[in-house]
């Protein structure tokens, strides 16, 4: 199973794949167009300032080209394939397209990253590099001092964005762009539900090229995409496969969701950004804005890199239930692997007690080398999830 | 736990008194230790970012746990040790230098471990400098029963170009107000922390105390850096260096550390005065970047031996000359303190801080040629080594980077290491120097 023709025929979803698929064509149309665009590496970069100053968020991802020669070249071994590709992009893909760069510490390798480019500007002058902000949030720490010190990178981003757009952000502006994004975001969860145990009409490479390619492009224009998609998909074939849960590195195109597809596995859900993650939590709109969305950094499921185990534990059992998964994956990308110290304690409290078999998958690199043996594992996978469900 | 037998000498020379003597009042402090906390005394496993001067203050005894690693290492126990984590369903060969403690806690028989074992800690403070760092520290509480305390973090990034010449004197200019106020709050919450727990009230008088000391040892570690760094050829090498340094950063802040540093300054002079070289046939001067190998100190005995090449320079007594000391803290101790525990990863391992660093140091110790040994299973490894690479290249240090594991041995190639470490000396630097 990979993407099924009724999904490539609904005009929505062809729209949102011819995004997920160019993802460099619409940045050039959006430079083209002469709005301003934000570039945004890390998961936590709040849209809604951005969207608030009149400007453009735009997700930078991986490239997926070719080699990554750039990357190979400035990075050391200890960066993953998402870190090579997401350094090939900036460095090169995405070169002179770019005015501003926003990192957040989603991931210790966006800190990495950001020093690194800051570096690079002073190595290579002439190389054509954004101008580089980064978000410095706490996103562990549940306790006050937490949510003041998120609150006052806020504030700074806000200055920042005024600063780069000529725009104020006033608290009006903030609050219309946040029912915007709680818009959108409540649209991803409805379409999600289609990903459901009792009604599951879309395969996790649907859904992640939907949730994905609604990223890049403009917000009222994702809106009305997916809910289109969500119209269209209620009358798909029920999806097969074994119904998987997947927690690891982030999947920023639909290459392994597709080889699981492929061998008997439907991921359900995952607990990364490009997919069910991006919004799984909504901002509050009956408080002051700022404040609203520091209050989102902390809600948030615990982000696989970062979460303690015990926050971790808590939260796959909740994601388990709520998804009804039969099976529990780990992907894991080569020097991407904290998520392998969180396992032993997931199999333990939650996969154990609930009798739901997992597979885990590591030291894995783009391109993938060793795809029948990653093919194998979800066919092993997938098995056991049968019988699991069966049994 | 019997030492294992290696192929070749893991053991390296030792010149110095102050070696022994370090090692020697470690092994003591760790026996009187265990009655200590056997008896209920608090006992804290912090990270090596930690702010031990708080701990001091307040009469916590303490051990960094990436430092029981080295000593773990240097005792050969580690592959045992990896093998209990194995065991509990965890990768063995990866995170080495983090996750010993952790493996310790598994030893069913944790009395023969290094001087008797570690013991059991009641707190566990750091600084989670990476997510799997934050992950094993979960671990590690869980299995010791500890209480975890961790620190945030804060990069607010500033360029500050030579800080080394602002750390000591003028280390209000190394960050801004808001880094500096984050830092100050940061040790004040850890204070709260460490008194309800204890009991014990912390003292600034006595934190006063400590920084004097401190600034008093890191005067002789500069010391003897630079007369490390003038002398040719060189009176001591990093096989000399490295335990003497930081078995006694160790106890930084007490009269015992301070008299040792004086002690190996002293000592050093002594070889200086009298012309006692290690090495005496010394032509290639060495410096060493990154850990320790410390389950193979010899390593670098074997290249003074068969090319009069030296391993002059190591970061540990670098960072202790260059980064620790801060003067003209009196009315802010704190803030002070502060600048100095939340810096040091940015000294070490964020370009273009580190990189500058290094060359600066390469300068002043007039070394031929650098070693880079990069810790191949540390997902935080990432010190944007072409930028290092480049920057001591450029200004004529050719550079050898090895790709190893400081902590296990298991995976330990003593011929590929060797080979590319003499590559560096046969075929890039004694070419230059016979130009």
């Amino acid at each position: 199973m990979a993407i099924r023709n009724e999904a490539l025929s609904c005009s929505a979803f062809a729209k949102l794949k011819a995004a997920y698929d160019d993802r460099k064509a619409v940045l050039s149309g959006w430079k083209a167009g002469g709005k301003k665009v934000v570039c945004i590496a890390g998961y936590d970069v709040p849209e809604e300032i951005i969207l608030a100053a009149d400007m453009l968020p735009f997700r930078v991802t991986g490239y997926y080209g070719g080699a990554r020669k750039s990357a190979e070249k400035y990075l050391e071994y200890s960066f993953g394939a998402i870190w090579k590709g997401l350094w090939e992009s900036i460095a090169e893909d995405y070169a002179g397209l770019m005015d501003y760069l926003v990192f957040s510490s989603s991931s210790d390798m966006f800190l990495k990253l950001y020093y690194y480019f800051r570096t690079m500007q002073r190595l290579e002058p002439e190389r054509p590099l954004p101008e580089l902000k980064y978000l410095d949030f706490e996103l562990v720490e549940h306790v006050f001092k937490t949510q003041e010190r998120n609150e006052r990178e806020l504030r700074d981003l806000i200055e920042t964005v005024e600063g780069w757009s000529g725009n104020r952000v006033s608290p009006d502006a903030l609050r219309e762009a946040i029912a915007l994004c709680n818009e959108y975001r409540d649209v991803l969860t409805e379409f999600s539900a289609l990903r459901g145990k009792d009604n599951c009409r879309v395969t996790g490479s649907e859904a992640l090229v939907v949730i994905g390619g609604s990223m890049f492009m403009e917000r009222h224009e994702a809106i009305d995409l997916v809910r289109a998609v969500t119209e269209a998909a209620k009358g798909w074939k029920k999806a097969e496969g074994v119904r998987v849960y997947y927690v690891g590195s982030p999947q920023e195109t639909t290459e392994v969701y597709e080889l699981a597809e492929a061998n008997g596995v439907n991921i359900v859900g995952e607990d990364h950004d490009m997919g069910a993650r991006m919004f799984d939590t909504q901002v509050r709109t009956s408080i002051e804005p700022v404040s609203a969305l520091a209050e989102r950094l902390l809600n948030r499921m615990p982000s696989s890199e970062k979460g303690s185990i015990a926050a971790r534990v808590k939260a796959i059992g909740e994601k388990l239930e709520e998804t009804g998964a039969d099976g529990f994956l780990t992907y894991m990308n080569n020097n991407d692997e904290a998520y392998v110290w969180d396992y032993p304690s997931i199999r333990k409290n939650v996969l154990e007690p609930r009798g739901i078999p997992s597979v885990t998958v590591q030291k894995q690199t783009w391109p993938l080398t060793e795809p029948e043996t990653l093919a194998a594992q979800m066919r092993e996978l997938a098995a056991m999830g049968k019988e699991a469900h069966h049994g | 736990m019997a030492e294992e037998k290696k192929a070749y000498e893991t053991r390296s020379i030792k010149r110095l008194e102050a070696t022994k003597t370090a090692s020697a009042y470690q092994k003591e402090w760790f026996k009187s230790l265990k009655p200590r906390v056997e008896a209920g005394e608090p006992f804290a496993l912090v990270g090596a970012d930690a702010p031990m001067e708080i701990l001091r203050a307040m009469d916590i005894p303490f051990v960094v746990y990436q430092w029981w690693t080295a000593i773990c290492a240097a005792k050969q126990m580690n592959t045992q040790m990896y093998g209990y984590i194995r065991d509990a369903g965890y990768r063995d060969d990866i995170c080495s230098y983090c996750s010993t403690a952790y493996a310790c806690a598994l030893d069913p028989h944790p009395e023969e471990g290094p001087w008797g074992g570690l013991p059991k800690p009641s707190i566990l403070i750091t600084q989670s400098e990476c997510a799997v760092m934050g992950k094993i520290e979960n671990l590690m509480a869980e299995a010791f029963g500890a209480e975890q305390y961790t620190m945030q973090r804060y990069y607010e990034p500033v360029i500050t170009d030579k800080w080394w010449e602002k750390t000591i004197e003028h280390w209000d200019q190394l960050a801004n107000e808001r880094r500096r106020a984050f830092f100050e709050r940061e040790l004040r919450d850890l204070i709260a922390f460490l008194e309800q727990k204890t009991g014990r009230m912390f003292d600034m008088n006595r934190l006063r105390e400590i920084m004097d000391y401190v600034n008093e040892q890191d005067y002789w570690y500069r010391k003897t850096r630079d007369l490390i760094a003038e002398t040719k050829p060189c009176p001591v090498t990093i096989s000399d260096t490295v335990n003497a340094v930081m078995q006694a950063q160790w106890q930084r802040g007490t009269k015992w550390a301070t008299e040792h540093a004086k002690s190996l300054y002293e000592e050093v002079k002594f070889r200086v005065d009298n012309n006692m070289p290690a090495v005496p046939n010394e032509r290639i001067r060495l410096m060493w970047i990154g850990r320790g190998l410390w389950f193979n100190l010899g390593f670098y005995n074997y290249f003074e031996e068969k090319y009069g090449a030296a391993f002059i320079w190591s970061m540990y007594l670098g960072l202790a000359a260059d980064a620790y000391g801060r003067e003209n803290y009196e009315s802010d101790p704190l803030k002070a303190l502060g600048t100095r525990f939340s810096m040091i990863t940015d000294f070490l391992h964020t370009p273009p801080f580190n990189s500058e660093w290094f060359l600066k140091e390469a300068r002043h110790n007039q070394v031929d040629g650098v070693v880079l040994l990069t810790s191949e299973n540390c997902m935080n490894n990432g010190d944007f080594y072409y930028n290092m690479v480049k920057t001591l290249e450029d200004n004529g240090f050719p550079v050898c980077l090895l790709r190893a594991d400081p902590a296990d041995a298991k995976k330990w190639n003593q011929e590929t290491m060797t080979a590319a470490v003499e590559d560096l000396i046969v075929n890039r630097i004694e070419p230059k120097l016979k130009k």
